[in-house]
């Protein structure tokens, strides 16, 4: 196959497809490597599954005691004495929760406190003795805190521990009892160098102590840790700790296997995590329900109900001082209301969950979805591998979106998505460069068959004229003594045959038929060129015999031959006196003499050699026959001899016998022949020009 | 068309097998081509044994070859010619142009005695 010819579509369809299959693979090795992980799309993609579908809230297990604008205007600027807290915390504790979680840090004593308050004033006695008698704001509130389910919070922070850390007791547990696998697994916890903690003081009279953190990449709150590696320490997470008080367990566990972190057990409650520990929340909207102002409950306006076996949170949410974070939903929230949605998802086992097998069945969706655009781009028309790709897109979107629905898991469907439509862009791509490039071949295929076919014909009317203009015309000889008849039917790409006859003088006809080896052009020409030579030579020396014109000829014709062809010529001089013939054959098929007289069929096969320019110098010799009156002699091109049929069988020398001795005249024995052949020959086209010269001598009886 | 050569002594022996028409008769030169060039052979035999048929352009290949080697003082040869390949070489004359023996072991035996006894050696 040439360079820049059409391709054949299998190998075109298997181009395409192996450019697919690379793709394909090399994508699937990054899905199922988690390498799209941090990837905006991937985290982009899950926001959108909370956007469609944001968990709905009935019955809210949590309230939250928010220090609002309106508590801050009416009570007093923050911070406000922790005597106020306390009386908070009494007030809550009143009604029984579940725990209080206090999302204040207090690691300094309370400045407002008496005993805080005298060594900085300059107070007289009296004031002093009564100051004096008051109690600390802080002890006041460690006694609230020791009354109640409290749980204070430490902050997770850059720098070390400033008060000693305390945490719950945590057992870590690993499914197969690997030491080794529970050790990996807690260096994957989220670690922090240190932790803020309240007075230790106020530490000790809580029941619980809670670890809270802000694990926002891109400023977007999505996962919590559920427990946290601060410093060596395992430190659980705020809700957990809520958990742990509400369920009065002394100890916390955390479940690993394989080296990672599963999840953490608190009393008969199981919260999976990631293998970071860490949680996913399936978030809500901003619910104002779930918050009662602290100068409501402060004043006895809310219904106890609102704590009575519930988490509470006490958190300052006044616009200037509370935190608030982007969640996934698209709104921002109060820290506290964080930790209320956890704490529901915790309670509602809603928290969102990624296997950790994920990537690799999105990696194996994408395989099969990718490997059926692969197979079907290349086959199928654009409009249906279109449909396809889109058809591919919403089924990946929609399994997504059907399994967190139904299940909460996470699947990212819109990074193998992604995957989809580059690949099926690769593909259409590369199957329309294939198409446009084949057919720029095939047109230039086309164009060259085109020029190929203008050139050769070109060269074969060439050739066929030359041909056909150098032969002579039978009926040209009006001599009675002789009948002459010939017929040449030229191959359909052009042999060189000829054939000549003219009268040396009088009496003497000469004659030839010759086949120059080769076809086409230079064939046609050195058919000329050699039947001129073989005029001349023949014109030059009118005495000598045949075997010494053949020689002459011989040298003539082989001095300029550079295509290195050769010619077998039969030549003959008949005497129409006398009947007597001089032949002398080069290669050439031997005649055949049929008597007419005597049905009686002969070849003249003595004297000759080898074809001309076969052989230089080579010194033919004639022979001599005598013609009784109705002789035909008859001479064939080897394009009878060789004349195949469609089986591939060639005419021969001997099926022309029996036709030929039948012939009355040169004329029926050409047209005997040449019928003979063709209904030997059938349908299959003649590989050379087919020619025969036949002669009758009527000399006896036309003297007669 | 398919073709083999080997070496006796200083004789190359060519085996063509198939028919040698028109279509073969460019991979017949072009097979031969190379073996013509080889100044140390001091002769060619073709082995016809496999020849179904050869055309006027086969031929015309062995007569160009004929000349190359006898330009050079080589002779060429052919053998064991099937009757068809035998009587076309007999109507054209070419026993003229290369030499035409019975068998293989006598063509080498006519060019080289050397040939022969590395043909007989095996």
């Amino acid at each position: 196959m040439t360079a820049g010819a059409p391709e054949d579509v299998g190998l075109r369809t298997t181009r395409v497809r192996m450019t697919g299959v690379a793709i394909l693979v090399a994508f699937a090795i990054v899905l199922a490597m988690g390498w799209t992980a941090r990837l905006p799309l991937q985290t982009e993609w899950f926001d959108a599954y909370q956007v469609i579908s944001p968990r709905r809230v009935d019955a809210s297990p949590v309230t939250i005691v928010e220090i609002d604008d309106g508590s801050l205007a009416t009570l007093g600027r923050w911070p406000w004495p922790r005597t106020r807290l306390a009386q908070l915390i009494h007030t809550i504790s009143g009604a029984g929760p579940a725990a209080i979680g206090v999302d204040i840090v207090m690691p300094e004593p309370d400045p407002l406190s008496p005993d805080t308050l005298l060594p900085r004033i300059d107070a007289d006695a009296a004031l002093s003795d009564r100051l004096g008698e008051l109690p600390s704001t802080d002890k006041e509130l460690a006694s609230a805190l020791a009354t109640a389910p409290t749980v204070l919070i430490t902050a997770g922070s850059p720098g070390p521990s400033v008060n000693p850390l305390r945490v719950a007791p945590f057992v870590v547990r690993d499914a197969h009892a690997s030491a080794e696998s529970a050790a990996r697994a807690v260096s994957r916890l989220i670690a922090f160098p240190g932790a803020m903690a309240s007075l230790p003081l106020l530490e000790d009279a809580a029941s619980g102590w809670g670890f809270v953190s802000a694990d926002d990449p891109r400023g977007v709150l999505r996962r919590v840790p559920l427990v946290a590696n601060v410093n060596g320490t395992l430190a659980p997470a705020l809700a957990v700790e809520m958990w742990r008080v509400a369920l009065r367990v002394p100890a916390l566990r955390l479940a690993t296997a394989g080296g990672e972190v599963k999840g953490v057990t608190v009393g008969n409650r199981f919260f999976p995590t990631e293998s970071d520990g860490a949680a996913r929340i399936w978030f809500s909207h901003h619910d104002p329900g779930r918050f009662v102002s602290a100068l409501d409950v402060l004043e006895g306006r809310v219904d106890p109900g609102r704590f009575a076996h519930r988490f509470v949170l006490i958190s300052v949410t006044a616009a200037a001082l509370g935190d608030y974070l982007w969640t996934p939903v698209g709104e921002k929230m109060a820290g506290s209301e964080i930790h209320a949605q956890l704490l529901e998802n915790m309670y509602d086992g809603t928290l969102l969950q990624r296997p950790s097998w994920a990537p690799l069945a999105e990696a194996a969706g994408f395989l099969v979805l990718g490997g059926l655009l692969v197979w079907a781009v290349p086959r199928w028309p654009m409009r249906y591998t279109s449909l396809l790709a889109l058809g591919c897109v919403v089924v990946a979107l929609a399994v997504g979106l059907g399994v967190f629905k139904g299940e909460r898991l996470l699947f990212d469907a819109a990074t193998p998505v992604a995957g989809l439509l580059l690949l099926s862009g690769a593909l259409l791509a590369l199957t329309l460069a294939d198409a446009t490039r084949n057919r720029k071949a095939l047109e230039q295929v086309l164009q060259r068959q085109r020029e190929e076919a203008a050139r050769v014909a070109g060269e074969l009317q060439a050739a066929q004229r030359i041909q056909r203009e150098m032969l002579p015309l039978p009926e040209r000889l009006r001599d009675p003594r002789v009948e002459i008849a010939a017929s040449m039917e030229p191959a359909q790409e052009v042999g060189g045959d000829l054939y000549d006859f003219y009268m040396l003088d009088d009496h003497r006809l000469f004659f030839m038929l010759g086949d120059v080896s080769g076809k086409g052009l230079s064939a046609a020409m050195f058919m000329a060129v050699s039947k001129a030579l073989y005029r001349s030579a023949a014109l030059r020396s009118l005495d000598v015999d045949v075997g010494t014109l053949m020689s002459a000829a011989n040298r003539e014709v082989a001095r300029d031959n550079p295509s290195s062809l050769f010619v077998t010529v039969f030549a003959g001089v008949l005497d129409l006196a006398s009947g007597e013939l001089d032949y002398c054959s080069a290669g050439q098929e031997s005649p055949y003499l049929i008597r007419p007289a005597t049905r009686d069929l002969q070849r003249l096969a003595g004297g000759g050699g080898p074809p001309l320019c076969a052989v230089d110098d080579y010194a033919y010799a004639s022979a001599q026959a005598s013609l009784a009156s109705g002789d035909v002699l008859c001479i064939v091109s080897d394009g009878v001899t060789e004349a195949q049929n469609a089986a591939q069988e060639l005419y021969g020398s001997e099926r022309a016998a029996p036709v030929l001795a039948a012939a009355d005249s040169a004329r029926e024995a050409v047209e005997l022949l040449r019928a003979d052949v063709r209904a030997f020959a059938g349908d299959a086209d003649p590989a050379d020009d087919m020619t025969v010269l036949a002669l009758c001598w009527r000399g006896q009886s036309v003297a007669e | 068309m398919q073709f083999a050569s080997r070496h006796y002594g200083n004789v190359i022996v060519a085996v063509p097998s198939g028919r040698i028409d028109h279509a073969a008769a460019a991979p017949f030169e072009l097979a031969l081509a190379p073996l013509l060039g080889n100044s140390d052979a001091s002769g060619l035999v073709l082995d016809f044994g496999s020849v179904d048929y050869i055309s006027s352009v086969g031929l015309r290949v062995l007569m160009i070859a004929a000349k190359q080697l006898r330009a050079r003082k080589a002779r060429i040869a052919v053998t064991t010619l099937q009757p068809v390949v035998a009587e076309i070489f007999k109507i054209s004359r070419f026993d003229a142009v290369v030499e035409v023996f019975p068998s293989l072991r006598g063509a080498l035996g006519a060019l080289s005695p050397e040939a022969r006894d590395a043909y007989d050696a095996g």
